[in-house]
């Protein structure tokens, strides 16, 4: 048990009030401080059973549960301005996290809140290279051939990010968690995305993979294959202190694609290609969402 | 303060037993279980590792303290430890097959002294396939997967409870079709056989006992190489 600063009754000391007094007083906010606690360690049956390092925490299975993919929900490709697809179950119903019942979570700058979630997907991709002519087509030297090859760059991609909603429990006035845009800022020639400083919640997944069948030293001399993605998942952590208290009602997670890298004024960005739209989907199953308030101080 | 003594002493009244019992009493009732978030020092000066000297378990890598559980294993180190995941431990390939087998070194079995709240932490880079078998009851060569998912309590919840967490990789291709490999010189090509995963699993654990977390695999694949890993554990109590 702590080491407090006054010492037991001894033979010898004098029985009155203010030497009583002061061996009950020690127990008080003062005292109870890195010396008396942490150096000396205070064990668990001394604490209250009630939470105060991690007090909150909710569980959601989200998107459309069937983990062997004999059904799966298809987002098609879309274009700019990007309005995200919500993760949805079998029967079209997105499948937010909610927090806290009716009252929220009311997380305060001394906490900090934990999410982590994962969702099994699928991109797929149009056959026939529809990425010619696009952002993401890119030539290698082939000497074999023509003196180039033409073969995407790899940079397309579907993203996933959070939502929050800080409003009230019918959760219908989501807004994109701090440090995070919805691809919808217009880059260029009126077509969306976002600067990496505003991805900060974001996770992506390949949208196409095609690979060199004979590399040679730098140079393709033979064809180039598209190999499907075929399911695999994405994940993603987000962590957030916030400046002041506010409270959350519900978390959940939003996708939008296909995507490439760009470059312009200094900046990289994740930006829409509508080119491309028409030739993606994305299928997707099942996954989780899951939310943690933890004690800083 | 939330502990009030119930006699406050004053001179020239009586000192009874009863008296300087009943305050110690009283402490005694404080200190177990007393102690709320209020009466602890404002200034940030704690932490989950700080609170008490804890108990290193050195097998499953954990240590305890009054705070709960924290720790893990890993495959890096020196010593490198890779696992697997394989078919022929859940179901052959067998599309209608739901069997899952546990995969080594990635589990826990903790002692939970009091109601926690539970992330289990998990992590793997892994090679699937290339499994080129041609044996007809089993799903297609480009379709066969291998899904990790985490279970806690028996490794058949791994199906029953968590099969939404599953995540996924394809089989290797490329590597044994017809015009492959071309030549000495030239590099072999395989293509989504490699998988980068991470997940966490939330739990709230309402009572106190013998818990068991660990990560499941059903695999179409022959052979999965799960060439690195990590699982780690952070219990509250508090």
């Amino acid at each position: 048990m702590s080491r407090l600063t006054n010492k037991p009754v001894l033979d010898g000391d004098p029985i009155n009030a203010a030497s009583l007094n002061t061996r009950f007083a020690d127990f008080n906010q003062t005292t109870l401080n890195e010396f008396n606690v942490r150096d000396a360690a205070i064990d668990l049956p001394q604490f209250t059973t009630s939470k105060f390092m991690a007090p909150q925490m909710a569980v959601a299975q989200i998107g459309h549960q069937d983990w062997k993919h004999a059904a799966y929900n298809t987002v098609v490709g879309q274009t700019t301005p990007s309005v995200p697809h919500i993760i949805r179950d079998s029967g079209g119903t997105p499948t937010p996290l909610a927090t806290g019942g009716g009252a929220g979570w009311t997380i305060s700058p001394d906490q900090v809140l934990r999410v982590y979630w994962d969702l099994s997907v699928r991109p797929r991709w149009a056959p026939g290279n529809p990425w010619r002519g696009t952002d993401i087509e890119w030539t290698f030297p082939h000497p074999a051939g023509a003196g180039v090859a033409t073969c995407s760059n790899g940079t397309v991609c579907w993203a996933f990010w959070l939502q929050v909603d800080v409003t009230d429990a019918s959760l219908s006035n989501w807004v994109d968690v701090a440090g995070q845009d919805s691809f919808g800022t217009v880059v260029t020639g009126g077509r969306g995305g976002n600067l990496l400083a505003n991805c900060q919640a974001t996770s992506i997944v390949p949208a196409l993979n095609q690979v060199a069948s004979t590399p040679n030293n730098g140079k393709f001399d033979g064809p180039q294959t598209e190999a499907d993605i075929g399911w695999t998942s994405v994940d993603g952590a987000w962590h957030w202190i916030p400046g002041a208290p506010t409270t959350i009602y519900g978390l959940r997670l939003v996708c939008t694609g296909p995507l490439a890298a760009y470059h312009a004024a200094s900046n990289w960005l994740i930006r829409v290609d509508p080119a491309l739209a028409a030739d993606a989907e994305l299928d997707y199953n099942g996954g989780s969402l899951q939310a943690l308030v933890m004690r800083l101080q | 303060m939330s502990y009030s003594p119930p006699t406050v002493f004053a001179d020239g009244t009586i000192l009874t037993g009863a008296a300087l019992e009943g305050n110690n009493e009283a402490l005694r009732v404080y200190l177990h279980r007393g102690i709320a978030t209020g009466d602890l020092a404002a200034t940030k000066w704690i932490d989950s590792r700080h609170v008490q000297p804890p108990e290193f378990e050195p097998y499953s890598g954990v240590q305890h303290g009054v705070s709960g559980h924290q720790g893990g294993q890993w495959a890096g180190g020196t010593n490198v430890r890779m696992t697997f995941a394989t078919k022929y431990l859940s179901g052959q390939g067998r599309p209608s097959s739901g069997a899952v087998h546990g995969i080594p070194n990635t589990g826990f079995t903790l002692q939970i002294r009091r109601a926690a709240k539970i992330l289990y932490h998990y992590w793997w880079d892994l090679e699937n396939g290339p499994d080129e078998s041609t044996a007809s009851y089993q799903v297609a060569r480009d379709e066969r997967l291998v899904w990790i998912m985490p279970y806690f309590g028996s490794i058949q919840n791994a199906v029953q409870g968590y099969s939404s967490r599953a995540q996924e990789t394809r089989n290797h291709s490329l590597f044994m079709s017809g015009t492959y490999p071309i030549g000495l010189s030239q590099t072999l090509v395989g293509a989504g056989g490699y998988g980068s995963k991470q997940g966490t699993l939330a739990l709230d654990y309402a009572g106190s006992g013998t818990a068991t977390f660990g990560l499941a695999a059903h695999s179409a694949t022959d052979r999965c190489g799960i060439v690195e890993w990590g699982v780690s554990i952070e219990a509250f109590y508090l």
